[in-house]
């Protein structure tokens, strides 16, 4: 078996792939760490969904701290007042923190599994767009699965020139989200007491 | 569970095992109500939490009884509302469980601490749709503060402590505790830590001093300043620095539904009532304020009406709410302050020298007298009349809870009490059927006083079931009933909103309530006339015993003022004149 074929990121000159994805307003990148305890995603997604926020895309697993899973959720306001969405978060006990990442220097990734006819592979990784790395994980026969991964967007373009070929099938992660910087223009909350900072 | 954490909890409970040795699930739970505090819990007992009935004899809490666990529910929150005690109520799994909820959500969304025990099928069993399985965890998310689902009997004594803590901090709401059967069962010779948690719940600390000179500032620039006053006043103990505030101000005080009573209803500075069905002169002062503070209060969309016309000339709003999601939700105040009500308005008092507004009074004044409250006068009975009599055989310590519709509002504006906690009644929800079982709740935290349930006759038969554990239980709660055969509220806004078609809103059948009283073991008569209404008070209020009296008033009597549905609080339509 060859080695795994590995198409590193192409990026535009001056970048290096940390940079804030632009969204529209309604768009926002929470952040939320909570406890490790039974159900406590169903807390999270229920409290959003009834209050009228959809969630677009919701990763979820162990964070750096022991008992603390960090879940970076990609949610669509809708015409709802988005400061609800971190000051209702933090009524939930098992919440330990949540943040609004959505005007934050921050790193969104994300990841795909594709599965890909092993003769198209190296047209595949030729035509991945600019910042999109892809690696073959595994060659089986007549198929390879490899995975993609980089900014979301760009992501979606790959997937979107992969749906085009009917030949593939793939599952691809909500993206990653982390904060390189505070928050600006967006708050957060680590404990019940806002302060009572006025929330635009 | 880790192997570590079972091999470091076993280690603990061969540590403990002198102390209580093979101790139940069930005595741990109801050792652990002990150690809350608990005197009183209302419940049913059924197949999944008869382990802690086995018990329940051994300690000392009295156990009501109820009818249908709605009733727990409503009682566990009447009681809190009355006593300021964290309220319980018991059930089992199952259609038990589920018969709480409406219940829970009436007591979380009007911030009651509420803490609910509900028995599980066992362990192995969840998930399989056993006999009486349900998701009482799932579907009681959005109607609780938080809940637990209870595997290990040794951790019941750390959930018991933090679900009390949380049910009574901060912003207090309701707690549901669902513990499986065999857990109940459980022998354990020790008990876990208390939980610890990377973010403990607490209530908020010191609000920001900037903002508290801000609305200081507001405040004192104010020309025709406005309070507004919700229960979190009242929770929060804070009714005497609200007086303070207002006489500083020389501010006039409209409260909502859940705030009747924060603020003395003879003070000159009182204007009731704020709101859809608030008073004429309250809504025409928020109008035309030009500093408006709203304290312990959500401002929700019956007090607001149209948002947008909400206080539309004030130059400033201040919100002081305990809860930050509720500042900003609705109304977009450019002062909100993060705080404990009593906290906030004593620190705004240091800040303020007195202040007389002779020009605004003057004209608050003129609004009084030119919307006063008028009810008709056509020979039949008025509720107005019922409730006058009512409140005037009720002393200060003396408690009314109203239940949900015509009744509510015609008992909370008449009502003549000047302190907080004896006038309840279900504000958020809105539940029909609250106010006897709340009544007996409130009856059982106040052996001594007279409490008084008023509803009308569409509520009262949805939970009436509760006479028989008011006369059971020795809980003498007198049942006003304002009969109109009618849902009266519903009609009313057939008739002024929804084209004037009356559609199933007459109580063909309203059942004979002085039989019905009788057959409960209760005190029973009806009044028809005005002349009879305070023989019948009287007469209910000298048996010793639960008392029903059916009141059978004017069909056609309704709210007023009230304003049109989607228009703005200074659109209110009044009684038309004699």
């Amino acid at each position: 078996m060859s080695p795994p074929a590995i198409a590193a990121p192409r990026l535009a000159p001056g970048t290096d792939g940390l940079t804030t994805t632009r969204h529209p307003a309604r768009i926002r990148l929470i952040s939320v760490r909570v406890e490790d305890r039974r159900g406590v995603l169903q807390r999270v997604t229920n409290l959003l969904g009834r209050r009228g926020f959809g969630i677009e895309t919701c990763a979820v697993g162990p964070s750096a701290e022991p008992g603390v899973v960090a879940i970076s959720l990609r949610i669509d306001a809708g015409t709802q007042s988005h400061d609800q969405i971190v000051k209702q978060l933090t009524k939930l006990i098992d919440v330990v923190s949540v943040e609004d990442i959505t005007n934050s220097a921050t790193v969104e990734w994300s990841t795909a599994l594709v599965d890909l006819r092993s003769d198209e592979v190296d047209q595949a990784f030729a035509q991945l767009p600019e910042g999109v790395g892809g690696q073959v994980v595994t060659r089986a026969g007549l198929r390879t699965i490899t995975a993609i991964s980089g900014p979301p967007g760009p992501v979606e373009e790959a997937l979107a020139e992969l749906r085009r070929r009917r030949s593939s099938d793939w599952i691809c992660s909500g993206p990653l989200a982390l904060a390189t910087a505070p928050a600006r223009g967006s708050h957060s909350s680590s404990s019940p007491d806002t302060g009572g900072r006025p929330v635009r | 569970m880790t192997i570590s954490a079972t091999v470091e909890r076993q280690a603990r409970q061969l540590s403990a095992a002198s102390l209580i040795p093979e101790t139940t699930g069930a005595e741990l739970l109801l050792d652990a109500l002990v150690k809350e505090g608990v005197d009183t819990v209302f419940g049913i007992p059924g197949g999944a939490n008869l382990p802690i009935y086995q018990h329940l004899p051994d300690f000392p809490i009295r156990h009501v009884l109820v009818r249908h666990e709605q009733g727990a529910a409503h009682m566990a929150d009447g009681y809190a509302r009355a006593s300021g005690k964290v309220g319980v109520c018991v059930a089992t799994s199952g259609p038990g469980a589920l018969n709480l909820i409406t219940g829970l959500a009436t007591a979380h969304f009007d911030s009651v601490p509420v803490v609910a025990i509900t028995g599980q099928v066992a362990a192995a069993s969840i998930g399989t749709d056993a006999f009486q399985e349900s998701d009482v965890i799932g579907s009681s998310l959005s109607v609780t503060k938080h809940s637990y689902q209870v595997l290990d009997a040794a951790d019941i004594p750390g959930v018991v402590a933090e679900a009390f803590h949380i049910a009574r901090t901060g912003r207090p709401g309701a707690v549901l505790i669902d513990i499986p059967k065999d857990v109940q069962q459980q022998r354990v010779d020790g008990v876990a830590d208390p939980i610890r948690r990377q973010r403990p719940h607490r209530a908020p600390g010191r609000p920001d001093s900037f903002r508290m000179a801000q609305a200081a500032e507001f405040l004192l620039g104010a020309e025709r300043p406005m309070i507004l006053a919700g229960r979190g006043v009242a929770i929060a103990s804070g009714q005497a620095a609200l007086q303070a505030l207002a006489e500083r101000c020389d501010a006039p005080v409209g409260t909502t539904l859940l705030g009747t009573g924060i603020f003395p209803s003879s003070h000159p500075l009182a204007l009731g009532l704020v709101g859809f069905m608030g008073t004429g002169y309250c809504n025409r002062a928020v109008t035309d304020c030009d500093v408006l503070l709203m304290v312990g209060m959500r401002a929700d969309d019956r007090v607001t009406c149209r948002l947008d016309e909400f206080a539309p000339r004030a130059r400033h709003i201040i919100h002081i709410n305990i809860d930050p999601a509720e500042l900003g939700k609705t109304v977009q105040a450019d002062c909100q302050i993060v705080g404990d009500a009593k906290f906030v308005l004593e620190e705004l008092v240091s800040q303020l020298s007195p202040r007389t507004r002779p020009q605004w009074r003057t004209q608050v004044e003129g609004w009084r007298a030119q919307h006063p409250l008028r009810h008709p006068d056509n020979g039949l009975l008025q509720p107005q009349e019922v409730l006058a009599a009512c409140y005037a055989r009720l002393g200060p310590d003396d408690i009314t809870v109203a239940d949900v519709g015509l009744n509510q509002i015609w008992a909370a504006v008449a009502w003549t009490g000047d302190r907080p906690g004896h006038f309840l009644n279900s504000g958020g929800q809105g539940t029909m059927g609250f106010a006897l079982p709340a009544a007996i709740g409130a009856q059982a935290a106040h052996p001594d006083r007279r409490v008084l349930s008023v509803s009308g006759e569409g509520g009262f038969v949805m939970t009436l079931q509760e006479l028989a554990t008011a006369v059971e239980s020795r809980l003498p709660v007198k049942a006003v009933v304002l009969n109109n055969r009618q849902l009266g509220m519903v009609r009313q806004f057939q008739d002024d909103f929804y084209g004037g078609v009356r559609s199933q809103v007459d109580h063909v059948l309203t059942p004979d309530f002085v039989m019905l009283a009788r057959a409960f073991g209760c005190f029973g008569a009806v009044v028809r006339r005005a002349s009879e209404v305070g023989p019948a008070l009287d007469a209910a209020f000298a048996h010793p015993g639960p008392a029903v009296v059916d009141f059978e008033i004017d069909p056609n009597a309704n709210v007023y003022p009230i304003v049109p549905l989607g228009k703005g609080l200074s659109d209110f339509v009044e009684c038309p004149s004699r």
